[in-house]
């Protein structure tokens, strides 16, 4: 229940504003903003206590709800949660309150609406992380189109908005379509849709290639790995800050979470096949994304690119198919969570003073906000990597995961970190440092809004890259049970 | 007494299709009314009392048996057709009483040809002879070739009746031209006499070729779907809705029943003449969607698209593909029905909007109604958690569950290509900005509900698809016993 509720909570919060709140006055934004505030801290108290209510010593899924939905295709309406999926839980109902204040001011028509997206956005990013059934995951994982689109097309900031969200759409659909022809063909092949079944299930060596090839085409889209990474920049760029950050913070760990939760455990042989080739495309994806990153004139690009590079490593630790990896791949999504949220509200809070995200239009910015360049100093450090930091944990550990299995990927992928810090160090010096900018000047430091949105992002930063030991209590024997669960078919 | 008899026989024969008498007797009484010289608002009325008078009967009467000297058969496949025509016309006609008031075509013919072509339909997929259906299915046709003419001022709407006409009456010749072969060749008219047959000369499959064709046309499928665009875009609005909804749905559980009914055994001859119609319809509607530039004519090869996504559970002839077949036709109903009621309260000083481009702004001028469209729109597409996409799992799963795989991702493809203008309607009503305002005529009342139920409907049908999977396969095991 208690799962249903997170789950579901959101939705009633969009439901309640849908009905409740009329008109696009100032009374009405006011009244949606705070309502909307109030559905996502109180979702996230609840996913607090879901949290705490989690027993890491359990094996498998807890809390798992079960109703009959369609049960003559043996569908049913199945949640539940293991140390993986309770982590995104938590990730997506973190982001979302900072999201809603990070909008605050910033979207100034049809707010309501706006609002109702986001919500439902979070019901639809939850279930996604709970569901214990292919279809039920498939319904939520396909669902985020709908709002996302929306995000990008109506409140978008660039003129090629609609050609982003466009492009978002149609390239994430024709990935998943495919998906959805192999859950169908594993629920009429199986006869059950349930996930915990399908664990345990043997499906046909040749059956396995082609349903991996289907599940991969939806999950590579969605990372995004090289060479259908190509919609990211573009949605980023296009999208207002809430959006980017959702998208960095939470949507582009679904294709990782898919890959972990679907695609390792059920379909292991054709994993291992063709692991080489994801271990390929995610050093590309390293190198590639990383060199493009340090001639970005955009900032939101260019963390766009940090993204596809620091995905390529989440998979590359994914297929490394050993504990190190996974649990690497799990803590450095989660840290990329914080750390790309963080950085495009970072790059929000620049635009929304001067409407450019232009990195040669500023310079010297520290001069006029010294608070923020803090700010930006911590997360920048977080997205190099550096120990200390929530960034190295994963990064580490996904790189002692690769070396075990595969010495020159893992070297590469090393090299590609050291890229990492180049972009990211070019974008502070030039942003922050160097002769002020007129435009730079005349800014104003954080306001007491955007310092509540920053804060808890640092205080988590600092934590997972401090002390990482609650974080691994959860996953450590969800991951184990991954890999064993791997091996042992 | 032997009249007494007679009587009684009739009454017997007559029992199981209750809901059609009603409506016959109905039709005639509305007639009186018009000689009467009653408003149009009366006339009104008593239609939509005389479908819902139908509803009712065909919902609390129905029974199992065949009717009317075995011409006619009724069973829980035609119970379940009924009822979603009777919506499928009940959606039309509530949706469309401002429109007709506007458009000046408030007569009262146009209700008497409803009730009569409803008729027709319900005849149609209870015909247990061919020549049942054959005339049933005139009786529809002439009703709606009228009704695509109706508006006597609009040269279109007169161009729009004659090309049905003239195309209909030809498919008509086809089809009875196959059916004389059939009969020829078999000696028999009824289904049961030809699925009884032990031997299938070449005539009789020629007869079924052709009758194939029939349907193909009267469900508009490629290649047989030329006259669709031009009706749809001619004829009145709310009529077009009709053809889309109710029209479609009896002719497609029509063509079903006769393939997999009294050919069953020939299935190896019709499957794959169903197949190529299927992946035409699927990849000609997604792709020349596309181009179209008037709403209706967007709607028209939106709707041979999905008949596309229809046929494929009748080309895997399978108890499965049936059952998705009628679950995704009576979404596609319901989802078709709204959409055209939102369209019907579009206007710009006065005339109703024409171009997809004009429906520019509507997310901001009228947020209710745009969000209405975007429902119903998103769930074409077939977007999760919505209406649309819960049809095309199912019919994927037929599919794939017959072995079908390359047609389940070939559908599957195309559904991204039909996805590509479907956004491209909600990206003109949110995205892009009005260049002139929009009229606020005054609704009715029920037709705003019948939208909004409409919409409540495809949204939360997730609640509900184990019920409605449940009441398809019952009707599916009534009518395919094995």
């Amino acid at each position: 229940m208690l799962l249903a509720g997170v789950t579901f909570l959101p939705a009633l919060g969009a439901l309640a504003l849908l009905l409740f709140v009329h008109g696009d006055d100032k009374q009405a934004q006011r009244n949606s903003r705070i309502m909307t505030l109030w559905t996502s801290t109180i979702t996230f108290l609840v996913s607090l206590v879901l949290w705490t209510r989690f027993d890491s010593q359990v094996i498998g899924f807890q809390m798992v709800t079960e109703l009959p939905w369609l049960e003559d295709l043996g569908i049913s309406f199945r949640l539940g949660v293991d140390g993986i999926s309770v982590l995104f839980v938590l990730l997506s109902t973190m982001l979302m309150p900072l999201c809603i204040l990070a909008s605050w001011q910033s979207i100034t028509r049809s707010v309501k609406h706006y609002m109702i997206a986001f919500l439902v956005l979070e019901t639809l990013m939850i279930g996604t992380f709970c569901a214990l059934d292919l279809v039920v995951f498939y319904i939520f994982f396909e669902g985020v189109l709908i709002p996302m689109f929306l995000i990008i097309g109506i409140w978008g900031s660039g003129e090629e908005r609609i050609y982003a969200a466009f492009k978002f759409f149609l390239f994430t659909l024709l990935g998943s379509i495919l998906l959805l022809v192999a859950v169908i063909y594993i629920v009429v092949s199986v006869g059950t849709a349930d996930i915990r079944t399908l664990f345990h299930t043997d499906i046909p060596r040749a059956a396995q290639m082609w349903l991996w090839l289907a599940m991969f085409a939806s999950f590579a889209v969605k990372m995004p790995m090289w060479p259908v990474h190509t919609w990211l920049p573009d949605a980023h760029v296009q999208a207002p800050t809430a959006g980017s950050v959702i998208l960095a913070g939470v949507l582009l760990k679904m294709g990782g979470y898919g890959f972990l939760r679907l695609s390792l455990p059920i379909l292991p042989d054709a994993s291992a096949f063709f692991a080489p080739m994801v271990l390929t495309l995610s050093v590309i994806a390293i190198i590639y994304a990383s060199l493009v990153a340090l001639v970005q004139q955009d900032m939101k690009k260019l963390i766009a690119y940090s993204s596809i590079a620091h995905m390529g490593l989440v998979t590359a630790g994914i297929f490394s198919f050993t504990v190190d990896g996974v649990q690497g791949a799990i803590l450095l999504m989660v840290s990329h969570g914080f750390t790309s949220a963080a950085l495009f509200l970072c790059v929000g809070v620049l635009y929304d003073r001067t409407h450019t995200r232009a990195i040669e239009r500023f310079g010297g910015v520290v001069k006029a906000m010294p608070i923020f360049a803090l700010c930006f100093m911590i997360f920048t450090m977080a997205s190099i990597g550096l120990p200390g930091t929530s960034g190295f944990v994963g990064e580490f550990l996904a790189l002692v995961g690769l070396f075990q299995v595969n010495i020159p990927v893992a070297i590469i992928a090393t090299f590609g970190a050291v890229l990492g810090a180049a972009y990211m160090l070019v974008l502070y010096r030039n942003v922050m440092y160097g002769k002020p900018s007129e435009l730079a000047l005349t800014l104003r430091d954080l306001v007491n809004r955007e310092i509540v949105i920053f804060l808890p992002l640092i205080v988590l930063i600092m934590w997972l890259g401090l002390y990482p030991a609650p974080f691994f209590d959860k996953i450590g024997n969800s991951a184990y049970n991954l890999v064993y669960l791997f091996e042992n078919r | 007494m032997a009249d007494g008899t007679l009587l009684h026989q009739m009454v017997t024969e007559l029992l199981p299709v209750l809901a059609e008498v009603w409506l016959l007797l109905g039709s005639f009484a509305l007639l009186v009314l018009v000689l009467a010289g009653r408003r149009f608002r009366v006339i009104w009325n008593t239609t939509i009392v005389l479908i819902l008078g139908a509803l009712y009967l065909q919902y609390s009467f129905w029974q199992e048996g065949l009717a009317a000297y075995e011409m006619l058969q009724v069973n829980y496949l035609t119970h379940f057709a009924k009822i979603v025509i009777l919506l499928g016309t009940l959606i039309s006609l509530l949706t469309s009483y401002d429109y007709l008031r506007t458009e000046k075509l408030d007569q009262p013919e146009y209700c008497v040809l409803i009730i009569i072509a409803t008729l027709g339909m319900l005849l149609m997929v209870s015909a247990n002879t061919l020549l049942a259906i054959y005339v049933a299915l005139e009786l529809q046709s002439l009703c709606l070739f009228i009704l695509a003419g109706f508006h006597r001022q609009s040269v279109r709407s007169a161009e729009a009746g004659l090309k049905y006409f003239v195309l209909g009456a030809l498919a008509s010749g086809i089809m009875l031209y196959g059916m004389s072969l059939t009969y020829g060749a078999s000696g028999t008219l009824t289904f049961t006499g030809i699925a009884a047959l032990q031997s299938y000369p070449h005539l009789l499959l020629m007869g079924m070729a052709l009758m194939c064709v029939g349907f193909a046309f009267k469900v508009s499928a490629v290649p047989f779907h030329m006259w669709t665009p031009d009706v749809y875009e001619g004829a009145p609005m709310p009529i077009t809705g009709y053809f889309a909804t109710a029209a479609k749905f009896a002719a497609l559980i029509l063509f079903a029943q006769v393939l997999l009914g009294p050919f069953s055994d020939v299935q190896d001859q019709w499957q794959p003449i169903v197949l190529a119609i299927s992946v035409l319809s699927m990849a000609w509607g997604a792709v020349a969607a596309i181009g179209q530039r008037r709403i209706k004519r967007l709607l028209a090869y939106s709707s041979i698209g999905h008949v596309g996504y229809a046929l494929v559970g009748l080309a895997v002839a399978t108890t499965d593909g049936l059952t998705a077949l009628l679950i995704y036709m009576a979404i596609y109903v319901v989802t078709t029905g709204g959409v055209f009621g939102c369209l019907m309260r579009l206007r710009k000083q006065g005339v109703l909007i024409e171009e997809i481009e004009d429906l520019a702004g509507l997310g901001v001028a009228r947020p209710t109604i745009a969000f209405g469209l975007l429902i119903f729109v998103f769930s074409l597409a077939g977007i999760p958690p919505l209406a649309g996409f819960f049809g095309k799992l199912i019919i994927f799963g037929a599919a794939l569950d017959a072995g079908y795989i390359w047609l389940a991702v070939f559908a599957a493809l195309t559904s991204v290509v039909g996805a590509f203008y479907y956004l491209r309607l909600i990206k003109i009503m949110y995205f892009d900005e009005a260049p002139s305002p929009w009229d606020r005529p005054a609704t009715q009342i029920a037709a705003r509900m019948t939208i909004g139920v409409c919409a409540v409907i495809v949204t939360l049908f997730l609640l509900i698809p184990q019920r409605i999977y449940s009441l398809a396969d019952r009707a599916v095991d009534s009518f395919l016993p094995f």
